[in-house]
């Protein structure tokens, strides 16, 4: 393939932008990419690794886009970069996978921000507080047992 | 702060030598990924979106400033910083390569650059600790800090299920990277190096020569960092480089002194050599100069050179770039120019401190 901008030199570049929630794609020579100001997505071993990924679910709705950046999922394959926050949401199925292969899990178990992660908080206190409260029973000290069962209830409260 | 001062200085405290274990470890690096929620990554982001990033961001850190809890944070914006400038934050490892090329690119750093903040690199926020030998646990507690500051201003991308949510999946998570760098000068006199790598990747870490391409690593200094972010918590991955790093230091120690009983003299006359020419070549490339680097810094961690502080060697790291040496000279400069101002350097350093005043160690 051609530069798109130069018609001249090959494209080596892949280069998508968002623009007003359009997406906008370009093959571009190095040159024009980096003359427009376009990042350089530099050599990204994850792309090899999704080339070659059989494990996808063959894809009823290839074409799906996510709704905020506009990417496919076959645009995250090619660039081996997802598009934004709300893709790991369209594209969960066909990311889990992936994340499964390259981290050997899929569910995230270390900091949670203050924030955007109080109710999660709350919810980890709980398993930590029933899983206390069962060895409380098991050791029968059910004057424990029962400050337990209360400090869930009220936590569990806070989430409702 | 100017960048300017930033980047006259080729010592970072990072460069001080004063950390634990500083005569294996020379630093220790922790990054956290974050980005914004609802905002597309940067990679995607038009001029405008990134501006918008970028203003958000700092706001953020000139607020967290106000904490007494790290001190003041500057901000730069990285189409205001001169390409010779920029090579020298890539040289002291405040700012990637990468970095500076996509729009609206910014650094916040701290006084003693232990903090660096990357905006719009390849995630809206690349948060940076940076701290001499081996102190995971203190640059842990930096970032930590660091991110719970500007998470006050920021609403963050993060989901339960896959954590911090990063423009790349292998990335996500933790969205953190500890690595610590090792200088393995005796393991590697003793060809001992190459069995390391598979036995760090048995513990899902990765081994990575630090200067040069390919499987030679000038300088014999080599990264130890995580590859997984998620599944695994901050303190797990922690505690396994630190595991393993323990053990590579163990090695190299030995090695260290298994030199010292059975190699000495040969040991003795690689060193002196180096220092000599150090000392007193005139033209010396950069290849040159990290290679004596190593044995310079293995004869200070053996006793065998005493007039040249560990700090003085650590900040040759720096000095003696190919962006450090330009920007000096202001200009991009003809190799052989280059080599010629890069062996001067060395002498400065090396004579700052050597006869007379100055700490040891
Ligand atoms: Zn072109
Ligand atoms: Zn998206």
């Amino acid at each position: 393939m051609v530069c798109q901008e130069c018609g001249q030199r090959p494209a080596t570049v892949h280069v998508v932008r968002v623009v007003n929630n359009r997406k906008s794609e370009a093959y571009l020579c190095e040159q024009c990419a980096r003359s427009k100001g376009s990042m350089e997505i530099a050599f990204n071993p994850l792309v090899s690794l999704l080339q070659g990924f059989t494990a996808f679910p063959q894809a009823e709705i290839e074409d799906e886009k996510c709704a905020l950046c506009g990417m496919s999922f076959s645009d995250f394959k090619q660039l081996g970069r997802m598009g934004c926050d709300e893709c790991y949401n369209t594209f969960r199925q066909k990311i889990d996978p992936v994340l499964k292969r390259v981290h050997g899990s899929v569910r995230h178990v270390g900091k949670v921000p203050a924030k955007a992660g109080a109710e999660l908080k709350i919810s980890r206190e709980i398993e930590r507080l029933r899983s206390l409260l069962q060895a409380a029973v098991k050791n029968e000290d059910y004057e424990r047992a029962a400050r337990l069962r209360d400090q869930i209830r009220e936590l569990e409260g806070n989430i409702e | 702060m100017k960048i300017d001062e930033v980047v006259a200085r080729p010592g970072s405290t990072w460069m001080n030598g004063s950390g634990p274990d500083s005569d294996v470890v020379l630093s220790t690096r922790i990054r956290l990924a974050r980005n914004l929620r609802g905002v597309p990554f940067p990679h995607l982001l038009d001029t405008k979106m990134a501006a918008e990033v970028l203003d958000k961001v700092f706001t953020a850190a000139r607020h967290a400033s106000e904490s007494s809890r790290i001190g003041n944070l500057s901000c730069f914006r990285m189409d205001q910083v001169k390409p010779l400038d920029r090579a020298v934050l890539v040289e002291k490892h405040l700012i990637s390569p990468q970095h500076g090329k996509a729009p609206h690119g910014g650094l916040i750093l701290s006084e003693d650059e232990t903090i660096s903040i990357m905006v719009n690199e390849e995630d809206h926020l690349r948060i940076q600790g940076l701290f001499s030998g081996m102190q995971l646990e203190p640059a842990w507690k930096t970032v930590d800090a660091v991110d719970d500051l500007l998470e006050q201003d920021l609403a963050y991308a993060f989901s339960a299920e896959e954590g911090y949510l990063t423009s790349c999946p292998t990335n996500v998570g933790t969205g953190m990277r500890a690595s610590v760098m090792v200088h393995l000068p005796a393991l590697s006199a003793i060809n001992q190096v190459g069995q390391l790598a598979p036995v760090v990747a048995k513990f899902g870490l990765l081994v990575r020569g630090l200067y040069g391409e390919g499987t030679e690593a000038l300088g014999d200094v080599y990264q130890i960092s995580n590859q997984v972010t998620l599944g695994v918590s901050e303190q797990d991955i922690i505690s396994k480089v630190l595991d393993v790093a323990k053990q590579v230091m163990l090695h190299e120690r030995k090695a260290r002194e298994y030199l010292m009983q059975e190699q000495r003299i040969q040991t003795e006359d690689k060193v002196g050599r180096s220092l000599g020419l150090l000392l007193y070549s005139s033209l010396l490339s950069s290849d040159e100069a990290i290679a004596h680097w190593s044995n310079l810094k293995l004869g200070i961690e053996m006793g065998m050179i005493k007039n040249v502080s560990r700090k003085q060697a650590n900040q040759l790291l720096v000095a003696t770039r190919v962006g450090y040496i330009s920007r000096l000279s202001g200009r991009e400069l003809i190799p052989a120019q280059r080599d010629h101002l890069r062996a001067e350097t060395v002498k400065k350093i090396l004579k700052s401190e050597q006869y007379g005043m100055g700490d040891k160690r």
